[in-house]
């Protein structure tokens, strides 16, 4: 492992490199297939513009951004973060992207999505985390359910997916229902 | 089989849509082939509202195959 953050059995977070924005990162952002749920990717990516947005990541207040990796082989597979995060009141949006698909892709999200909340709480001591998705998005709110994620509303048809109308759909995780749950002994 | 087991092995049928004599402690993702991403977190849900039970993080975690999804269960309703 290289500068880990916070580690699993499968993967690990780390801060992003140069190295990983001159590798594969540019060309998930460009991958219709991986990108098909994204709210805000509609414009080809290159090389150039990831280098831009690795170098803008360090003057960024409002963003924590993670290299997800896999602990065996030190692969750069994705990347996840906490964005939108406001400082005062305690909250912040979690993202996350898998551009190499993993055999074991389930275990794999699941272990980011366990760690970063674990970093959201825990190390940045924020009080809510958010997660908003498309409603054609059929992972997200499983994923989200699992983790106790609470349904909060919708924005109706706002957004274009796939030619079509879709639901904004805003979920929220507080930290005190996050604790309860990984405290219950059933 | 134990009840746990039983009715463990009957949900992954029913999630994975693949006959119950299909399933067993070695099953997992590669060697299951209905076992995708979005059916591995749509089992985990569906155990939770069977066994009435939360899985914490690190549970969720442990749960990568057959067996130790069945070594949760127990540890947690058995």
């Amino acid at each position: 492992m290289n500068n880990p953050y916070a580690v699993g059995s499968k993967i690990y977070l780390r801060a992003p490199t140069l190295e990983d924005a001159e590798g594969a990162w540019h060309e998930w952002f460009s991958d219709p297939e991986i990108t098909k749920y994204l709210i805000d990717r509609y414009l080809p990516n290159s090389k150039e513009a990831q280098i831009e947005y690795f170098q803008s990541l360090s003057d960024s207040k409002d963003r924590v951004v993670f290299s997800v990796c896999t602990v065996a082989d030190d692969k750069h597979i994705g990347v996840c973060g906490l964005s939108s995060i406001n400082w005062f009141h305690k909250y912040a949006d979690y993202t996350y992207v898998i551009g190499e698909t993993q055999s074991d892709n389930a275990h794999v999200v699941i272990e980011m999505v366990k760690l970063l909340l674990d970093v959201a709480f825990n190390r940045l001591n924020l009080d809510n985390v958010k997660s908003v998705h498309v409603g054609c998005n059929p992972v997200t709110p499983v994923i989200d359910k699992l983790f106790g994620f609470k349904v909060i509303g919708s924005l109706k048809e706002i957004v274009n997916c796939h030619g079509q109308g879709e639901d904004l759909v805003i979920s929220q995780l507080s930290k005190q229902s996050w604790i309860a749950r990984n405290q219950e002994s059933n | 089989m134990t009840d746990i087991e039983n009715v463990l092995f009957e949900v992954m049928a029913d999630i994975f849509q693949v006959d119950v004599s299909e399933i067993s402690e070695v099953s997992a993702p590669g060697i299951v082939k209905e076992w995708d991403s979005l059916k591995h977190m749509l089992l985990l849900v569906a155990l939770e509202e069977e066994f009435e039970v939360r899985f914490t993080d690190d549970e969720m975690a442990k749960c990568i195959s057959g067996a130790t999804i069945l070594a949760v269960l127990i540890n947690k309703v058995g």
